[in-house]
């Protein structure tokens, strides 16, 4: 994974919101991309479903979405990639936390023709294709940083942004901006434990 | 051979889980499924005029919309609480009846969950109100079973008047706890498909046996034409275990339409069709002698229940196997009001009671003069008070040393309010854990090869709780094998039966089950190789070999791997069924698990009684001017038998007491009195507890050994951290500003009010 703060710098889109937490993020973004379609002259909402492709795990994959599908329902159930959960469906846990673009985001907050152009990862695409898992994924399950593990693949992703943001700088930083994403099992000092030793462990 | 047992072993689902592989129910999408999603009630009490369903049908992607007098072939099961397998007794859409808010009125398919969720918002119901109540009337309540002592929802042991005349000091307390919701990550789902008269249902479940014979049943189908898969559960605490409304509703739904049919029910919606913890009120009456000795222990527990179940979790048969006392009596009420059957929720008897009690025995103790961990030592048995048998092993004090000396407790200030840091109010405070050795019959399949694997295979569940590892380490350990040689294989319904994921009983049960059948596989070994005309054991008796952790060895030093000894056998593999059937199991207890059921023996035996223990303590501070409250530290030391892995078992064990800083602080399911409905029905207005406000939660595990219990000597954890959290906050809140807090959850309004 890189660890090059991702490129913030996107029309109406401040570095702030950004960094203020995964449901501001995909506010911001829901904000962005309306903007865009007023600008390009698109008035009349159109409920058609349309063809859009998204860059998924470095693939570019086609599908047929409505406009009101949401992205963690295309990934789900039109792309098979089930290892994103559903927690809530309404940006309240952090079960469906992507990154897009470097920047966690609640996948269930954005409507799936939303995230074309962005640079999509999910839980599927951290390993690599040999098998190797990432840092972030060996340290959650060394220090048994889940117990049902249904919160996971969101945490993971989540853990992964929290050091590229530079949130990681102690526990209690790493505390506060891993609250997005809850954990009903009660593993949040393994989580933290977890990321503590892959920041460290690139640091060193 | 490295140790397997009572060391930290990675769960063997690790991968799978950091990976997203781990399959859970809703990650199943067998081909043409549709999607459902369900319109509930607005009112509480009533009963529909009408219902229309036009503009959900006419939705583009809307394929059916199911209403009690168009959903054909819809099945319903008898509840829990009147000895059957279903959530509730009483079943949406069989009727107009309208009986608690949040029921399902309607249910529609779709090609998109979008579509169906659109769709369910269109269904526009009429409704006939009538007046509702949420909350239960502590006055109008009723004791379980009147008059059938049997049950012992009443229960006297000497005199309690006598006891109470004869204190140097009393307390008389009532305290309150809240509804309460599971709200598990993963949201409920149930998927259903029929091909002809065989139905596969995919659903997290907390007893996969439960459901076949239960939708079997229902449906008159043989249990082998119904498939129920729930090989990861995302969280359950007690929400996944019974037959729900919205399962049955989406069965028939998928039967209707023809199609796969997968429903994923709504966050708000989990608050009215699954169960919950009700609401209870629980008053304690306590004495003591001048030395801190109690004289007299009263307990009444009422509870709430809806008014057609009988909701018992019986706290008090728990609070009374604490504490030495001549004179007992306890009491278990019921009060109805107007809600969904609630139900068991991690702890269910226990974390409302403990917080009561232990709050009480703090207040006596202060009241006594004594040091809190004293007064509990000058009280502690190791006879059952009531049942008047021995404990099978008991290290109440043990764990109260263990947790003080880590903790600090030597440190705390004796008076009131006499520790501070800066503009911080500091206290210390402590309480018992306890949690009953529950005890279910469980069949495993062990299959050894002489390649070196083995597979287990039994319908128990991981619902978190490491059960999957620590079942490859039971066998991995007797069968002389690395724990990754070993698979397991769960969360079927045709597997063999294993208990209900519930009441912590799947480690002792279950895993004695696989035990046995390792030790079953070395003595068909013994005897095949014994039998032999060559060989280490050749002409030994079979009958005197023993299983030593992967070694056979005969009576007079002969030796041989169980491994090397598999490959003279000519199948090169042996299959054997491993049972454990705990001499408290009655024929009927064993009978109503085979059936489906939950045949639970203990914790009190004509022998023992069969609990773990654990003490808690925690730091507390509370700011002087804003009145906010921290827990900065939360420490428990436990006992509770063999500890089969410490890294699961750690977690376990920490993730209650985050539980029970829940009850503390944040956990209440909030009313809508005026209507008669839950109000926060979501994760973010319900609080549980936050990274942010988890800070150090220390667990240490004490050394137990207890023979009585199971082959393993396992007591279950799976709810004893979180017994004891909230009375251990409560009661440091009490050291650091003098009040005596006694409605969960603790707020800052309750620091500011006198």
């Amino acid at each position: 994974m890189s660890k090059t703060p991702p490129d913030l710098r996107r029309p109406g889109v401040s570095r702030r919101g950004f960094l203020q937490g995964s449901s501001v993020v995909a506010g911001s973004l829901g904000i962005a991309a309306s903007a865009q379609a007023q600008a390009q002259g698109e008035t009349e909402p159109d409920s058609a479903a349309r063809t859009i492709r998204l860059n998924v795990n470095g693939t570019s994959r086609q599908l047929t979405v409505e406009p009101r599908t949401t992205l963690v329902e295309a990934l789900r159930d039109t792309l098979g990639l089930t290892g994103t959960k559903i927690g809530c469906n309404q940006g309240q846990c952090g079960a469906c936390t992507i990154l897009m673009d470097g920047i966690r985001v609640n996948s269930c907050l954005t409507l799936a023709v939303m995230a074309e152009g962005v640079e999509i990862v999910t839980v599927e695409g951290l390993a690599d294709p040999t098998g190797d898992l990432h840092p972030m994924q060996t340290a959650f399950s060394e220090n048994d940083a889940f117990q049902c593990g249904y919160c996971t693949p969101g945490q993971i992703l989540s853990a992964i942004a929290c050091i590229d943001e530079g949130h990681a700088g102690d526990a209690a930083e790493i505390r506060e901006y891993m609250s997005g994403n809850l954990c009903r099992c009660g593993a949040y000092p393994n989580i933290v434990a977890a990321i503590e030793q892959v920041r460290d462990s690139q640091q060193g | 051979m490295a140790q397997t047992i009572n060391t930290e072993v990675t769960r063997t689902d690790a991968r799978r889980k950091v990976t997203g592989t781990a399959s859970y129910a809703a990650d199943m999408i067998p081909a043409g499924m549709l999607h459902g999603a369900m319109a509930c009630s607005a009112i509480a009490v009533g009963s529909v005029t009408s219902i229309d369903t036009s503009a959900a049908e006419a939705e583009p992607g809307v394929v059916a919309v199911y209403t009690h007098e168009t959903l054909p072939d819809y099945k319903t099961v008898k509840g829990f609480y009147a000895g059957g397998p279903g959530s509730s007794s009483f079943w949406p859409m069989e009727g107009t009846e309208i009986r608690y808010a949040g029921q399902p009125l309607a249910y529609v398919v779709a090609e998109s969950a979008a579509a169906a969720r659109r769709g369910a918002d269109l269904v526009s119901v009429e409704y006939s109100e009538s007046g509702a109540a949420i909350h239960m009337d502590p006055e109008e309540s009723f004791v379980v079973g009147a008059g059938e002592d049997s049950e012992g929802m009443i229960l006297t042991k000497g005199d309690l008047q006598a006891g109470l005349d004869g204190a140097s000091q009393t307390v008389d307390m009532t305290f309150t706890t809240p509804f309460q919701h599971h709200n598990p990550m993963e949201m409920f789902a149930a998927t259903a498909e029929w091909r002809g008269d065989r139905l596969t249902v995919w659903m997290p479940s907390q007893s996969v046996r439960t459901l076949r014979a239960g939708i079997a049943g229902a449906y008159g189908l043989p249990e082998t034409s119904v498939r129920v898969i729930s090989p990861f559960v995302g969280g359950a605490f007690g929400s996944k275990a019974g037959i729900t409304p919205y399962a049955m509703l989406t069965i028939a739904a998928s039967k209707a339409v023809g199609a796969p049919v997968r429903l994923i029910v709504t966050r708000p919606q989990m608050y009215t069709v699954a169960t919950f913890r009700p609401e209870t009120q629980q008053r304690f009456r306590l004495g003591a002698d001048a030395e801190g000795r109690l004289t007299a222990f009263e307990h009444v527990e009422t509870a709430q229940t809806p008014r057609f179940d009988d909701v018992v979790n019986p706290g008090t048969h728990i609070t009374r196997a604490m504490y030495a006392c001549p004179n007992i009596r306890t009491e278990q009420r019921l009060s109805r009001s107007d809600t969904n059957t609630g139900g068991f929720m991690r702890a269910p008897n226990e974390m409302q009671t403990f917080f009561g009690l232990e709050s009480a025995m703090d207040a006596l103790a202060l009241k006594v003069g004594m040091d809190p961990v004293e007064f509990r030592r000058a009280n502690d048995t190791m006879t059952h008070p009531t049942a008047d048998v021995p404990f099978s092993s008991r290290s109440l004090m043990e764990s109260y040393d263990a947790v003080a000396q880590g903790f600090g407790w030597s440190e705390r200030g004796r008076e009131i309010g006499s520790m501070t840091d800066g503009d911080w109010l500091v206290g210390y405070g402590c309480a018992t854990a306890t949690y009953p050795t529950n005890i279910l019959a469980s069949n495993a399949r062990v299959r050894m090869q002489a390649t070196g694997s083995a597979y287990v295979e039994l319908a128990a569940h991981d619902v978190g709780t490491g059960t999957y590892t620590i079942m490859a380490q039971v066998a991995a350990a007797r069968l002389g094998l690395p724990v990754e040689a070993v698979d397991v294989v769960m969360g079927e319904g045709d597997l063999p039966v294993a208990p209900i994921s519930g009441g912590s009983t799947t480690a002792a049960s279950a895993g004695s089950a696989v035990h046995d059948g390792c030790m079953k596989i070395a003595r068909q070994v013994a005897e095949v190789v014994s039998s032999m005309a060559e060989g280490p054991l050749a002409g030994v008796d079979p009958s005197r070999v023993t299983l030593d952790d992967g070694t056979l060895r005969g009576p007079d030093g002969q030796s041989q791997s169980l491994a090397e000894a598999l490959q003279m056998v000519p199948e090169g593999e042996v299959e054997v069924v491993g049972t454990f059937r705990h001499p408290a199991l009655t024929p009927e207890l064993i009978h109503a698990t085979f059936a489906g059921g939950y045949g639970t023996a203990g914790p009190v035996t004509p022998e023992m009684a069969m609990f773990a223990f654990g003490a808690e303590m925690a730091e507390v501070r509370i700011h002087r001017y804003t009145h906010e409250i921290r827990v900065p530290r939360l420490h428990g030391a436990f006992a509770a038998g063999t500890w089969l892995n410490r890294k699961t078992s750690h977690s376990q064990l920490m993730g209650g007491m985050v539980w029970g800083m829940g009850s503390a602080l944040h956990e209440v399911t909030e009313t809508d009195t005026p209507r008669a409905r839950f109000l926060n029905a979501n994760i973010a207005e319900y609080l549980i507890p936050v990274n942010a406000d988890v800070r150090e939660v220390r667990v240490e595990m004490l050394e137990e050994r207890d023979d009585y219990v199971n082959p393993l000597g396992v007591k279950g954890i799976g709810e004893l951290g979180i017994v004891g959290t909230a009375a251990a906050i409560g009661n440091a809140i009490h050291h650091a500003t003098g009040k005596r807090l006694t409605a969960l959850p603790f707020r800052i309004s309750d620091m500011v009010s006198a």
